[in-house]
């Protein structure tokens, strides 16, 4: 009876966590007057889709270091639907999506085949060579990058005038509604036999076959999903920031996304890239005192974080006896084993 | 005899598997019947778990049929052949070890799921029924294994014994026609083997054909209606555990030839 009643409890609780949360990322932007942290919000929300998108590969024991391809994919597919097809955002945004999907079933199909490790590589080169490739292409701009992406069209409202994206806040509504869907898509995909069989696959590929579980089919599965959501969030950046260039989808961009899953917590496939990109986001913008310094000492802090605390931000909060000192030193101490060997994420 | 009464559940003809030049089974053949225990033994090396491998299909075989209540099942992926109801269990302790006790087992059910993709996600009231039906089954296994008071222990943190029981529980969530264990006693003291001696009558008893790999002399003995020895790939010896245990080849594959 008794574990029964601790579920209810938390489950009560988790209820009304989720809602205060609702209510304070929907007042956020009116509370806030600055535009400009507006704007940082807006790419939190982005990037927290793309870190979303990592963890979901990674739950089903993928690594994905070529992330940035389909965000890349999204949003130039949406832009050339809405500049020289004429289509509307509105019906870009489902088309670029599915443009996503196809290409990354078509992309994961081969990579996954090829085996976890060779898939490392294979979606980062897929990653490097597609931006070169963008590069090439003058009607998209080439390096050059393309200009003059109108904002999403504005939607009618009856007995009130049209929502117009031209502003920050709206853009921000815009988007956290893109992002609160694609969270209750993932919790859905998570909470059902999908995600438990995502999880068996992470853990253990050889006992997740011994129960039918078609390890290839779930791996594909996972990556066509977290690829769409990325394209997702491609299409809303070209649109909101009406300009964008190949090299912000390169190998670089790739690497933020692993980090702000990495920084937040690996095992927490929503709440860690939650965490891990808001910091990412807006830790920068704290460091903004010595403006040349800031990359540097930023990345120094980062190097901290990850190798104190491998499990990542959210990780050690949640197994508290982590902030005890003695603990701490224990793990400086593990260093060197973090170093010189490989984690045994099997 | 046992053997040829019953129509043979699996049926294992001319089985080869090499590794390179090296063979490891060797023209293997097996039979096993209806509801029976059939013991594999043999010393280190002597292709007890390869043929596991091979049954499973973790590895291909070089040559030579594997046929399942009559149909061949050789060439097929692993999760195609647990799907015809082969289980299998791992010599390490091969589990879902940052999971709890329960959502191991839980998980193991995954091919017994009928609503379809789309109803799982949106989590409708049917597929929502058939989850609450299947943590019931979840629990039934654990009750049945006597495992049911650690459900909420993570399995990385269960003593060694407790492991390997998990992971028979885990096998039995694909409700197993044959189930295969690959040293279900290893590392256990003697009142633990008993223990598990008696849960694979258990098992038995509720309608599996159970093959096992086992080095614990004592408990193979006790425990299997029929032993198969195998050393360097090739089949020496099968027949009751009495006869086994005074098999002149037997004693020589495991003791050396002495003159």
């Amino acid at each position: 009876m008794k574990p029964l009643n601790n579920k209810r409890i938390v489950n009560v609780n988790m209820g009304i966590t989720i809602f205060i949360t609702l209510v304070f990322l929907i007042l956020l932007p009116l509370i806030i007057g600055d535009l400009y942290i507006v704007h940082l919000l807006i790419m939190s929300c982005i990037a927290i889709v793309l870190g979303m998108s990592f963890s979901m590969q990674y739950s089903a024991g993928l690594v994905n270091i070529g992330a940035a391809a389909y965000y890349a994919i999204g949003a130039y597919s949406s832009t050339l639907l809405v500049t020289k097809l004429g289509f509307s955002f509105w019906t870009a945004l489902p088309v670029s999506i599915v443009t996503t999907g196809i290409i990354s079933l078509i992309t994961g199909l081969a990579f996954i085949k090829a085996g976890t490790f060779t898939f490392v590589i294979l979606t980062l080169l897929f990653n490097l060579t597609l931006v070169e490739a963008l590069g090439q292409v003058e009607v998209l701009g080439g390096w050059r990058g393309f200009v003059g992406i109108p904002r999403p069209d504005p939607i009618p409202v009856l007995f009130h005038s049209p929502i117009e994206f031209s502003g920050h806040i709206s853009c921000y509504y815009l988007i956290l509604s893109i992002l609160l869907l694609i969270v209750l898509a993932f919790f859905a995909l998570y909470s059902s036999r999908i995600g438990r069989a995502w999880k068996a696959i992470n853990q253990s590929s050889r006992l997740a076959e011994t129960l039918g579980i078609n390890v290839y089919y779930y791996r594909v599965l996972a990556f066509v999903v977290a690829s769409s959501a990325s394209g997702a969030v491609g299409c809303f950046y070209a649109h909101y920031f009406g300009t964008m260039e190949p090299v912000t989808f390169g190998g670089f961009t790739s690497i933020y996304i692993q980090l702000y899953s990495v920084l937040g917590g690996l095992q927490y496939y929503i709440l860690g890239p939650a965490i891990g990109a808001t910091i990412m986001i807006f830790g920068p913008e704290l460091l903004r005192i010595t403006s040349e310094l800031q990359p540097i000492i930023f990345g120094i802090i980062l190097l901290i974080i990850i190798l104190l605390f491998p499990r990542g931000i959210l990780g050690t909060l949640l197994h508290l006896p982590c902030f005890e000192i003695a603990s701490i030193f224990g793990r400086i101490g593990k260093i060197k084993d973090l170093i010189f060997s490989k984690r045994n994420s099997s | 005899m046992i053997v040829g009464i019953a129509m043979a559940m699996l049926e294992i003809r001319d089985l080869s598997k090499y590794f390179g030049g090296l063979a490891v089974l060797n023209h293997v053949d097996l039979d096993v019947s209806q509801s029976e225990i059939l013991g594999i033994i043999g010393p280190n090396g002597a292709g007890k778990t390869t043929l596991f491998n091979v049954v499973t299909g973790f590895l291909p075989p070089t040559s030579g049929s594997i046929k399942f209540e009559g149909k061949d099942i050789s060439g097929l992926r692993a999760d195609q052949i647990a799907r015809r109801g082969i289980a299998r269990t791992f010599q390490a302790s091969v589990l879902f070890m940052e999971t709890t006790v329960f959502n191991n087992v839980f998980t193991a059910f995954h091919m017994h799921y009928r609503q379809p993709g789309w109803k799982t996600f949106l989590h409708t009231p049917s597929a929502r029924k058939e989850e609450v039906f299947i943590k019931q089954k979840t629990t039934e296994i654990l009750e049945f294994m006597d495992m049911i008071s650690m459900k909420e222990e993570l399995a990385m943190n269960l003593p060694h014994g407790h492991q390997r029981t998990l992971g028979i529980c885990i096998s039995l969530g694909i409700n197993p026609k044959l189930l295969l264990l690959d040293e279900p006693a290893t590392g256990m003291n003697p009142v633990e083997t008993s223990a598990m001696v008696s849960l694979i009558r258990k098992i038995r008893d509720s309608g599996a054909t159970i093959v096992i790999v086992e080095h614990d002399m004592k408990a193979v003995m006790s425990l299997c209606d029929r032993i198969v020895v195998l050393n360097h790939g090739n089949k020496i010896a099968e027949g009751a555990p009495r006869e086994i245990g005074n098999n002149r080849e037997v004693i020589e594959a495991y003791l050396g030839k002495g003159k």
